[in-house]
């Protein structure tokens, strides 16, 4: 498993080595350059494989593996020519930060690094078990690993055989655990589960290095973090083999480098925003609504600055909207050329009529919000914050980039609520058996947004 | 002391004290702790049997044995998309549960019985496998 870790890490750092170009990985803490490594090792790896499927190409280690032997000896090249040339390194942007560690430090990375521990445990303890994580991606795994890849008739026996293994979601997390199996050697139902919890982890890196690059202060990008890593909802789902908190992972590091961009307009930060909607699409259906909210946050964002820009600065969005659609059309026409339709929520169900049922939904969801919002059980007091943030910090949520954020949140309510709206789906059913886990989708997001707003107002003096 | 330090130390108080509470109560109340403490010390067949519950994976790893690997199956006594259900699925595949099958695999339900089908294995008076004739 150790090794699966490492290769999947090592071709995750090759990606992100060649997105940096010619400024290589300067500014790019170790713990951030780990965390990003993962997530994009294991997203990059399950489009591999799935690509390979619709060649013909049986998957194994060895050919998996393969072509990021080449990238890395272009990557290796690459080094030693920059390398000659030290004018090039720039360690400036990430800040090193010389304040001595103090003892709040010390104590919530240690309650942060308890939390990790204690999800590893718990996945560790069971085999994969829970009802989605069960029918639907871990079978999918299995069918996939058993078969030699993604088949010209997965679909169609997923779809015969296997009532309600939605035969239409994306295969991030299936094909990742056949990646584990393959590189195991063995179907192990127990340690495959470990790949969650280090999602988790890689995240809460990232989330850490990046708050700690806006802010400049430990501590109070520890302080977020341990808020966001201690949320029962958020810790319990990196130990049970669902998608939710990937899929909110992927959304969330495509806003931050998006907002990074926004900032230091560094092609870097853009590239890795790109990546992760894509791949944000490419772990669960939801991720399709997310991604379109990161593109129209880049719209606002391009739309407000196009006059006090000169028209090239029109071109960066252009290139990120027109790969993500890419990226939709192609497996959004790969699903209709196979006949897979999401029966809970697919466009067809939006019209007038439908409008007409669904607004007669809203009180039940309203009801389902509020009781997420005081839910201390799943989320602790973290909407109530959110909520005394957002007033006290009115000003600060609608300036300077932070208003993005704000919009992004809003979308985010809007898209989903429109969801449930239109979804031809018994609501109560609907409701109850996704309202908390689409929260996690969010969830990054609106702690990140927080930290932001609270940044602005100075509250936390080191 | 300023304010926003204060509020901030009691904010995390707070949210603290929630975290422990809710962590201690699945550990302690919800029984979670008994619950690690044996799993902590099963090997992965002692942890499947303890998730899936001992007698239902005593079933399935019969079933298993029995079946001809790529079987066409059907559960009595599972009901149709409950977790149970779901876990054999998974568990049985290459073998796959359909509407025609050829075996039955009868969990908890004695003396079934059902047409055109014979008694091929069984694993004790519950639970045993139906062939078709």
């Amino acid at each position: 498993m150790a090794l699966c870790v490492i290769a999947t890490t090592f071709i995750g750092w090759n990606i992100l080595y060649f997105l940096s170009g010619r400024k290589e990985l300067a500014g790019f803490s170790f713990l951030e350059q780990s965390g990003l490594s993962y997530l994009f090792g294991m997203g990059i790896i399950s489009l591999q494989i799935f690509l390979m499927g619709a060649c013909g190409i049986s998957y194994t280690r060895v050919n998996v593996l393969a072509p990021w032997v080449f990238i890395a000896a272009i990557n290796v090249l690459m080094s030693v020519r920059r390398h000659s040339d030290r004018k090039n390194r720039d360690t400036s942007h990430f800040p090193v930060l010389k304040k001595r560690i103090g003892k709040w430090d010390v104590s919530l990375f240690f309650l942060i690094a308890l939390q990790t521990a204690y999800n590893a445990f718990r996945a560790l303890m069971r085999p994969i078990e829970s009802y989605d994580a069960v029918a639907i991606h871990a079978l999918k795994a299995k069918v996939i690993y058993l078969s030699g890849g993604v088949g010209e008739n997965f679909f169609g026996n997923i779809s015969s055989f296997f009532q309600g293994a939605h035969p239409d979601y994306p295969l991030l997390i299936p094909l990742s655990q056949a990646w584990v199996y393959t590189f195991l050697g063995n179907l192990n139902d127990i340690l495959v589960k470990m790949i969650f919890p280090i999602f988790y982890l890689s995240f809460i890196l990232v989330f850490y290095a990046v708050l700690k690059r806006i802010t400049k202060s430990r501590l109070t990008a520890l302080l977020f973090t341990f808020l966001l890593a201690t949320v029962k909802q958020f810790s319990d789902y990196s130990t049970i083999g669902y998608t939710d908190l990937e899929t909110g992972i992927y959304f969330a590091i495509g806003l931050f480098y998006l907002y990074l961009w926004f900032q230091e307009k560094e092609a870097r930060f853009l590239a890795i925003s790109l990546i992760s909607s894509v791949l944000c699409l490419w772990t669960k259906n939801e991720g399709m609504l997310l991604a379109l909210i990161n593109v129209s946050v880049f719209l606002f964002y391009t739309l407000a600055n196009i006059a006090k820009s000169k028209n090239r600065r029109i071109l960066p969005f252009l290139l990120y909207a027109g790969v993500l659609a890419c990226a939709i059309l192609a497996w959004t026409g790969f699903k209709e050329s196979r006949g897979l339709v999401n029966e809970n929520f697919n466009l067809s169900m939006v019209s007038a009529g439908n409008l007409k049922v669904g607004l007669g939904k809203v009180p039940g969801i309203l009801y389902e919000y509020q009781k997420q919002f005081f839910g201390f059980k799943k989320w602790n007091i973290i909407w109530i914050l959110s909520f005394l943030v957002f007033l006290t910090g009115f000003k600060a949520a609608f300036s300077k980039n932070i208003k993005y954020v704000t919009a992004a949140l809003f979308l985010f309510s809007i898209g989903y609520s429109a969801v449930y709206i239109f979804s031809a789906v018994d609501i109560k059913f609907f409701l109850h058996s996704t309202g908390s886990r689409f929260l996690l989708h969010i969830l990054p997001v609106a702690v990140f947004w927080m930290a932001l707003i609270i940044h602005e107002k100075r509250f936390i003096k080191e | 002391m300023d304010a926003s330090k204060i509020i901030i130390k009691i904010t995390l108080l707070i949210w603290c004290l929630l975290w422990l509470n809710f962590t201690a109560r699945d550990l302690y109340k919800g029984g979670r702790l008994d619950e690690y403490k044996i799993l902590a010390r099963s090997d992965a067949e002692g942890k499947r049997a303890c998730t899936y519950g001992r007698r239902f994976y005593e079933f399935l790893k019969f079933a298993k044995v029995i079946l001809p690997e790529e079987a066409f199956y059907d559960f009595a006594g599972v009901k149709d998309f409950s977790l149970e259900s779901r876990r054999g699925i998974y568990y049985l595949y290459p073998g796959m549960k359909v509407e025609r099958p050829v075996y039955i695999l009868v969990y908890e339900k004695p003396g079934y019985a059902r047409d055109g089908f014979a008694r091929y294995a069984e694993l004790d008076n519950g639970c045993f496998i139906l062939k078709k004739q």
